[in-house]
């Protein structure tokens, strides 16, 4: 293990390397504080800057927002009770009272600590778990392939908001998006209609730009309410003497583990593990009833877990080329956009940038302690920008991303096209991420299912012959039939609302 | 528009243009016996024509237990759709504009149009304070982008 992290880090250990780290995180922190930005969004608009960059620093920049802005929800959740993203919704819970009853700096402290606990714990099982699942992915044919993206997009259309067909409608409406253009295998034009500019189809930045940014951009224009006043509050330490440590060990391992496990599941992140974590926490408390009025515990867990999440995600993106949760959807464009291809052979071809990432994901943890302990009053004058500017500046950056991808107005355009597509979305009650997720992983879903239908001889049912994709596609049925089981018995199924 | 309309509306719209994909799934060349180009398409429209009938189905026939509260919430702070869709109008004015007149010119047109529509008190200074902002934020994007992060901005017909 040695050698992999001193490999990893004599790629990273120049200044050059580490101050755009530093900027990473910073900027994920501001963004991550930010209620209307979220993460995800966040990296959208800094991903023009690292185009021109070589590999390494431009994917440690991007791990820098990405670890940043997960866990810079907290500040928000904790001081003004409006989760910055939606991997801090739980933080809120126990954050907000803590900080009402004059405890804010305690609850910082403890959010900022375990943030840093979730993410290194989640480094360890990406370090452990990724070359394992590679060696399994490397057995993959495309029916395995095409297994797993129908899994993905079940899983991603089921848990994302309340209705299932609308999940589905989304998830699909995402699918087609990316039958635009020229078809995989036979290359034929499909919904040209003799407009030379969709030959290529719609690109992915533009789509997550359009769709995840400036799509909240006309939410913010629909309503402009302003953030409520900040409450004062001192830091003291990390708020957890060695006692109570040693009390939410248990917590903390169970949340990591929660969070590193939905961070694998393809396409859901934070937003949901916080949520599961918190309530795992209470349900295994002694004290349940503390839960919800300040109670550490609260906070260990929401923390925790959505902060292990960030390397959990990055196992199906390294070794199947599938983000595993949406933020890392963007890292998938940057690789692609530097020539990297994600999935097994990763691990032959670029292993030296496999283990870069994990340098750098340890390095962007210890950054993200440091500076949100000492800058928190930096990043809290941040909110103090009215949102009649911010945004106007948020959508001048995404033009930005956008013409920088390909150097042509087509994808401006596109950008306002899913803006529209996204708002519509949002106004009739369909989630949007689905929508995102399918237009990721509907290139794969085609491509191996018109390769495998090639393998079987035109048979569905040779499908099954493949035990691992037999497995997988059960899962899937197994999957949507308890959500439907429940749904229709009424109980409240847990849903991942967010980016 | 409660919650019920909204899915009657978004239920025809997405009957509507799946039928008008599925239609257009006939213009594709096919190539193979497995179905083809057309495969995925005609499987997508499929999907949506029967999630499209069961939300129309559940808005129709079902009472749902409507979320009184979010709809309360929109009759206290009716959304604002003049403003959303000026805001439509700039974001394509300016997507138009940014290849004629280059980044620069363009985005301190955009900027200081938002910024003033999104205020909420419009008076001289705040106006005056938005046009400084403007400028500078948009010459400070430029060099920042081209001269530092060597990304390729337009320049305008007029350079």
């Amino acid at each position: 293990m040695f050698d992999v992290f001193s490999i990893g880090f004599s790629q990273i250990f120049s200044v050059k390397v580490l101050l755009l780290i530093l900027m990473g995180v910073v900027l994920g922190i501001i963004f991550g504080a930010t209620p209307g930005i979220s993460t995800s969004m966040g990296i959208a608009l800094m991903l023009p800057l690292t185009f021109k960059m070589p590999l390494i620093p431009s994917i440690a920049t991007i791990l820098g927002l990405y670890v940043g802005g997960t866990s810079g929800g907290l500040i928000t959740a904790i001081l003004l009770n409006i989760p910055g993203t939606s991997s801090a919704i739980a933080t809120c819970w126990d954050g907000h009272p803590m900080a009402r009853r004059g405890d804010a700096g305690r609850a910082l402290g403890i959010g900022i600590l375990y943030s840093f606990f979730g993410g290194v714990i989640s480094l360890v099982a990406l370090f452990f778990m990724a070359p394992m699942l590679a060696k399994v992915a490397l057995k993959f044919s495309s029916i395995e392939y095409f297994a797993i993206s129908v899994f993905s997009l079940t899983l991603i259309a089921s848990v994302s908001g309340k209705s299932l067909p609308k999940g589905i409608t989304s998830a699909t409406l995402g699918v087609i998006a990316t039958t635009f253009g020229i078809a995989p295998v036979d290359s034929t034009y499909r919904y040209t209609f003799g407009f030379h500019q969709l030959d290529a189809g719609f690109q992915l930045l533009p789509v997550l730009i359009g769709v995840y940014a400036v799509a909240e951009i006309l939410k913010v224009a629909e309503k402009n309410t302003p953030l409520p006043t900040l409450n004062a509050y001192k830091m003291h330490g990390f708020g957890v003497s060695p006692k109570e440590f040693g009390e939410q060990f248990g917590n903390m391992w169970r949340s990591a583990l929660i969070g590193v496990g939905v961070g694998i599941l393809p396409g859901i992140g934070g937003g949901i593990s916080n949520i599961i974590a918190y309530t795992a926490a209470k349900n295994q408390s002694k004290h349940p009833e503390e839960y919800g009025t300040g109670c550490v515990g609260g906070i260990v867990a929401s923390e925790t877990a959505n902060n292990a999440v960030t390397g959990g995600a990055l196992i199906p993106l390294l070794t199947l080329g599938i983000p595993g949760a949406p933020a890392t959807a963007f890292l998938l464009a940057a690789l692609t956009v530097q020539g990297v291809i994600p999935g097994p052979l990763l691990f032959t071809t670029h292993i030296n940038l496999v283990y870069a990432i994990l340098a750098a994901l340890l390095i962007a943890n210890l950054l993200m302690v440091v500076v949100e302990y000492f800058g928190m009053k930096g990043f809290l004058q941040i909110l103090k920008v009215p949102k009649h500017y911010l945004f106007p500046i948020v959508l001048v950056m995404c033009m930005v991303g956008a013409f920088s991808t390909n150097n042509r107005i087509f994808d401006v355009w596109s950008i306002l096209v899913f803006a529209l597509v996204g708002y519509a979305l949002s106004k009739f009650g369909f989630p949007a991420t689905p929508f995102v997720l399918g237009f990721i992983l509907g290139g794969l879903f085609e491509l191996n299912l018109r390769r495998s239908l090639i393998i079987t001889d035109g048979s569905y049912w040779g499908f099954f012959t493949r035990p691992i994709a037999a497995v997988i596609l059960l899962i899937s049925v197994a999957f949507l039939a308890v959500l439907l089981y429940q749904r229709s018995k009424g109980e409240d199924v847990l849903t991942d609302d967010g980016i | 528009m409660t919650k019920r309309t909204k899915d009657v509306v978004a239920s025809i719209f997405l009957i509507l243009f799946a039928s008008a994909y599925f239609g257009f799934s006939f213009t594709i060349r096919i190539t193979d016996q497995y179905g083809g180009s057309a495969l995925v398409p005609r499987l997508c429209s499929g999907i949506l024509v029967i999630c499209a009938l069961i939300l129309l189905y559940r808005a129709i026939l079902k009472k749902d237990a409507a979320p009184k509260c979010s709809e309360d919430a929109e009759l206290e702070n009716p959304p604002n759709y003049r403003s959303v869709i000026l805001t439509l109008l700039l974001i394509g004015t300016y997507a138009f504009l940014l290849k004629i007149v280059g980044f620069i010119l363009s985005t301190i047109l955009y900027l200081i149009s938002q910024i003033v529509l999104l205020m909420p008190q419009k008076d001289k200074k705040s106006v005056l304070k938005a046009f400084i902002a403007s400028i500078l934020v948009a010459c400070l994007v430029y060099l920042l982008f081209v001269n530092v992060f060597y990304v390729t901005l337009p320049r305008g017909i007029f350079w």
